[in-house]
């Protein structure tokens, strides 16, 4: 009772008190509990001091005592001789005495005293004999439960009116005691009653008082308490004779969490029952009985080789955990019986959990509530025959989840991911519902073991790839399991294992796909990037959601390699899939074509890092460029495997690769004067570096060694420079003039020698000639005029062949240039003035003046 | 705040009006019980333990449980009703008991007998233990008074070995059968009513313990005896002599097989460890 300090207080509460106990039932119980109260009862007066008279005795019957004790025996001698004992004397007599009466008794010491225990144990006498008490449990604790009562309810004056809801269902709870059976171990229960209903009722008090009223008021709920109450004492009684007094406290205490938790959820469990589970009122009682027993039975049964559940629960987990069997228990309500229930899956995920430092967070009961919640709905499913027994198929999910969160190591000591409770009950959710979802994840089996566990392994065996300080962080592991989970489910293929370049180890396709990733993010000799975690995000949802999907093979980590290979592509300013794409599709493409290609992944990786580094180089930035230098590339090199040149003595190259950045390299770069730059597209740069690839293959001495396709390609480029500005420059005429040099150079290589102009400059002869020519072009009386010759491509390569050859085969005098450029310009003012003539008759003609 | 106070005193007071006339017995005589039992256990502990150190008088609690209990007993009707009513005498004459007022503790445990008897006859309602404690309370009375009887009488000046001598076979012990003086009978008395006990063996081991308390003024009065004969210069040295033999042998006749035979009855009463720490406290108080 509460202490009161104001006599207007005291007043008050002691009428509320008395008012309270008007109640009849209430009345009864507390004058039965004063009858039957153990009273402690006091001895008549004795004095308790030891006198001479009695020591005098006991060496009378004790004489060898005296022997060798001189003082003592003067002691007993003056006693017994009618002396007076000084006080002092009395005193040292007295120890003589205590010391011998303890030697008797085998001990040391002085004088016995009783403890205030010891004197309650004895004195504490009850009314009753032992099993002979006329009382209920109720009855017998009514007095206690009358006192918590009173504190309780003169909060809650409305409890005191049995006609109320909550008066009805304390009414039920209390009830419940009257129908425990004494028969059995009376004694105790008679004892140990006095402990365990009053915690048992104030537990009760406080929930029913957190109940609506309308809940309250329900007769299923007031059923549901009094079942509950009563398998709750029911059990706590059987297991407390056999425990010790720190083990019964222990069994009330969690008796009592237990019955709160399950008061508290009695709406929610009634309006979720079916109407048949409370229409059989044989039925029901036991369930629920059953439902409060069965998590007190988890909590408190210690079986050794599983986990003690109580060190891992709070209120709150509790509280989840009870909501959760409820959910079960309302749809199943068979889960109680049989076995396959409740107690089982209890069981057995506290079974599954072994590892201490899981355990030591508190995590089990929380498991036990993803496990119930989810077996909610699909528990008929979810169950299985194994040659050892029946098997939950979310138990064996969550013991092969937190077996792999638990066996991962890394240079002998514990790795464990860095989770927060939170996200590791997460990702345990997520796994079940998987699971729920999808059976197969446990009943369907890879290299003999189920998919989640190996999918499992393999996501946290590629982690190991990661350096010590590279810790992820738990969402970001959340959602590589998620993906792993899209995965896997699409692909099944990628844990197939495979051996990978030099590895001597078998990896899943999935697992080494993470570890290249995880090696690329986090190289372990350069200092992190910042953004890393961004971009690994990025790399892991393109492996799982892109690659994976389109390739869930050896092709798949092939085509990872090309793309993560270091120097590749260039991911330093963020991951781009829109090239990534590209440059797989293109690559895919070629492979594809060309399968041999797959077992050339060097060669590869070298081509691809040189094409990407040679796109940088031109300066040229233009999506999806790099792609298509790719695929025109390996188009080409398949036949061509080997074709590989030293380049200045530099990494060798592939000799595609030098002609592509030879070309490049000429259309970048920046003219002389500023004037003429070729601004290209992708299409127009493609189809140019096609016309090289196509040349260098047949001709590879242009690129090995030299630069000659450069050159040639800067020629016909600054050739055009000669041009006069009011002609429009067309990219078509670029291609056409290339082309025409290429055919060109590739019959008179000697069209790339020198040859010294008018004005001194040294340049080759295929520039030369071009610029000549453009300059008698360039007489043309009008730009329509000159429009029209350098449409007039057929008329154009005559001349220009012609013109080439002859500068070819002359000897690069000035005389013998002179002589060329003005039989050239007598050709074109031929045409010129008669353009009905065909080329023919003017080259014929202009032959026959020459020669 | 002063409608609400105000409020709340009308209602308490209206609720007192009320309640008081019909519960507050009962809660008067739990207010006994629960005072009268931490009486006896402050009781007990200062004679067990004489060097702890106990808070608090227990005469204090027993004139608060006795209070209580008269308190309760101002609605007999009442505590008739709850079938508490024998319960109320009887803490009130065992309180009555330990306040030194012993014709009150007698004359109250009659009173709480007849209402046993008719709770066993009207209503078959047993209480075994109150109705025991009330048929030995007198003799409970008369060991406490047998004990301050004699303290009080060797007292100050030590008397003539003579006095002392009537003194113990008026108030101790006489070998004629049909004499009996109180202490004796008290202790016999006990016997008796613990012999009718059915079961019970706690409150046969106090009543066991109360013998042995008695039992040990027997022997405090035997070595009062020796001491007047011992400090009685009127004797001579033959008559102490014979003085001292004579409460010798009574110890050896009286005190000793008595006591040993209630030792044995508390072993067996009681197995367990603070019975054999009992046994042997009182082994060797006397």
């Amino acid at each position: 009772m509460a202490v009161l300090t104001s006599t207007a207080a005291e007043a008050v509460i002691f009428s509320i008190n008395s008012a309270i106990k008007l109640s009849q039932n209430l009345r009864r119980a507390y004058a039965q509990s004063l009858r039957g109260r153990a009273l402690t009862l006091p001895l008549p007066e004795f004095d308790n001091e030891v006198k001479m008279l009695t020591i005098d005795r006991f060496f009378d019957e004790h004489t060898a005592y005296l022997e060798g004790l001189e003082p003592l025996k003067a002691l007993y001698n003056k006693s017994n001789g009618g002396e007076d004992l000084t006080s002092e004397d009395k005193d040292s007599y007295r120890e003589y005495y205590f010391s011998f009466k303890a030697l008797e008794r085998g001990e040391n010491g002085q004088r016995l005293e009783m403890s205030a225990e010891d004197l309650n144990a004895f004195f504490k006498v009850r009314q009753w004999d032992k099993g002979k008490a006329p009382q209920s449990v109720l009855q017998l604790v009514a007095g206690t439960l009358v006192d918590i009562g009173i504190d309780y309810f003169c909060q809650h004056p409305g409890m005191l009116n049995p006609e109320s809801v909550h008066g009805k269902v304390m009414y039920h709870f209390l009830r419940a005691f009257d129908e425990i059976d004494f028969a059995e171990q009376r004694d105790f229960k008679e004892a140990f009653s006095a402990r365990l209903v009053p915690k048992l009722f104030a537990a009760a008090a406080e929930s029913v008082a957190d109940l609506a009223p309308d809940l309250a008021g329900d007769e299923k709920v007031q059923s549901l308490i009094h079942a509950t109450a009563k398998g709750i004492a029911t059990d706590i009684y059987r297991r407390a004779e056999t425990l010790d007094a720190g083990g019964q406290n222990e069994a009330v205490h969690w008796g009592q969490m237990v019955l709160r938790s399950m008061v508290g959820h009695a709406g929610q469990y009634v309006v979720q029952s079916p109407q048949s589970l409370f229409g059989t009122n044989q039925g029901v009682s036991k369930i629920i009985e059953s439902t409060g027993v069965i998590l007190l039975d988890a909590i408190l049964d210690d079986n050794s080789d599983q986990i003690v559940f109580k060190n891992a629960l709070s209120p709150d987990t509790l509280d989840r955990l009870t909501r959760a069997t409820l959910d079960v228990v309302a749809q199943h309500p068979a889960v109680l019986h049989g076995g396959r229930g409740i107690k089982e899956i209890i069981a057995g995920v506290a079974g599954s959990v072994k590892d201490k430092s899981i355990l030591e967070r508190g995590f089990l009961p929380e498991l036990t509530r993803v496990v119930l919640e989810q077996s909610a709905g699909h528990l008929d499913l979810l169950w299985r025959e194994t040659p050892t027994g029946a098997e939950h198929l979310l138990v064996s999910a969550v013991k092969q989840v937190m077996g792999t969160l638990a066996a991962q190591t890394t240079d002998g000591k514990p790795w464990k991911p860095a989770l927060t409770n939170t996200q590791m009950l997460s990702i345990v959710e997520e796994l079940v519902d998987e699971v729920v979802q999808n059976p197969a994840w446990i009943l369907d089996e890879v290299q003999g073991k189920p998919v989640l566990s190996e999918m499992l392994d393999a996501t946290f065996a590629s982690m190991r790839s990661l350096p010590k300080d590279a810790r992820l962080q738990g969402e970001v592991l959340r959602s590589i399991l998620k993906q792993n989970v899209e995965i896997t489910l699409l692909q099944r293929s990628v844990l197939d294992k495979i051996k990978w370049g030099t590895e001597q180890e078998e990896k899943a396709i999935l697992s080494k796909a993470l570890e290249m990733v995880f090696t690329f993010v986090f190289p372990k000799d350069a200092r992190p990037e910042i953004g890393r975690l961004q971009l690994l995000a990025e790399l892991l949802e393109y492996v799982t959601q892109t690659l994976l999907r389109q390739h869930p093979d050896e092709k798949g980590l092939v085509l990872l390699d090309l793309i993560l290979f270091k120097g590749g592509v260039d991911f330093s300013r963020g991951f781009d899939k829109k090239l990534t794409d590209e440059i797989l599709n293109s690559v895919s493409a070629a492979l594809a074509a060309h399968p041999e290609l797959l077992v050339k992944g060097r060669l590869l990786q070298s081509i691809i890092s040189d094409l990407a580094q040679t796109v940088q180089d031109s300066g040229i930035r233009q999506p999806g460029l790099l792609p298509e230098l790719i695929r025109i590339t390996l188009e080409n090199v398949a036949s061509h495997l080997e074709a590989v040149a030293d380049e200045h003595a530099g990494q060798p190259k592939h000799i595609l690769v030098l002609a592509i950045g030879q070309v490049l390299r000429a259309i970048s770069q920046p003219s002389e004067d500023g004037r003429w730059v070729p601004k290209l597209s992708n299409d127009q740069i493609q189809e140019i570096v096609r016309m090289a690839v196509a040349v260098v293959l047949e001709n590879p001495q242009w690129v090995r060694g030299g630069d000659k396709l450069f050159q040639l390609i800067d020629a016909v480029i600054c050739a055009m420079e000669k041009l006069p500005d009011f002609v429009a420059v067309t990219y078509t005429l670029l291609r056409d003039l290339i082309e025409i040099a290429l055919e060109a150079v590739e019959r008179q290589g000697q069209l790339l020698n020198d040859i010294k102009t008018q004005t001194g400059e040294t340049i080759i002869r295929l520039r030369f000639a071009l610029e000549e020519l453009f300059a008698i072009l360039s007489e043309a009386e009008t730009a329509e005029e000159l429009a029209w010759y350098l449409s007039q491509r057929q008329i154009l390569n005559i001349l220009m062949e012609y013109f080439l050859t002859y500068i070819v085969t002359i000897q690069a005098t000035e005389d013998n240039l002179k002589t060329a450029v003005s039989q050239m310009k007598a050709a074109v003012a031929t045409w010129r003035n008669d353009t009905s003539k065909t080329l023919e008759e003017i080259f014929g003609k202009l032959g026959q003046q020459s020669a | 705040m002063k409608k609400i106070a105000r409020f709340t005193t009308g209602l308490a007071a209206l609720v007192l009006l009320l309640a008081l006339s019909s519960c507050s017995h009962l809660m008067y005589l739990d207010s006994a019980q629960q005072n009268f039992n931490r009486a006896a256990a402050l009781d007990n502990e200062m004679r067990f333990s004489p060097r702890s150190e106990v808070p608090a008088s227990p005469s204090l609690y027993y004139s608060t449980a006795h209070a209580f209990a008269e308190k309760a007993l101002q609605n007999k009707s009442a505590l008739k009703k709850d079938d508490v009513l024998a319960n109320a005498y009887s803490i009130k004459a065992l309180s009555e008991w330990k306040l030194y007022r012993y014709d009150e503790a007698k004359a109250t445990s009659r009173l709480a007998l007849l209402e046993y008897q008719a709770l066993e006859e009207d209503k078959k309602l047993f209480m075994p233990r109150d109705k025991a404690l009330m048929e030995a309370l007198p003799s409970l009375t008369d060991l406490d008074q047998g004990k301050r009887f004699l303290y009080t009488f060797f007292a100050g000046t030590m008397p003539g070995y003579e006095q002392a001598k009537d003194h113990y076979f008026s108030n101790v012990f006489h070998p004629d059968a049909d004499k009996s003086p109180k202490l004796e009978t008290a202790v016999s008395k006990i016997d008796m009513v613990r012999s009718q006990l059915e079961g019970n063996n706690d409150l046969a081991l106090y009543f066991v313990s109360s013998q042995l308390a008695g039992l040990k003024t027997w022997s405090d009065a035997l070595d009062f005896l020796r001491q007047s004969a011992n400090k009685d210069n009127s004797l001579s040295d033959s008559a102490k002599q014979e003085a001292r033999a004579f409460v010798a042998e009574q110890y050896k006749l009286h005190i000793k097989p008595q006591k040993e035979k209630l030792l044995a009855d508390l072993s067996r009463l009681a197995p367990k460890p603070e019975a054999e720490r009992m046994k042997s406290y009182w082994d060797d108080l006397f």
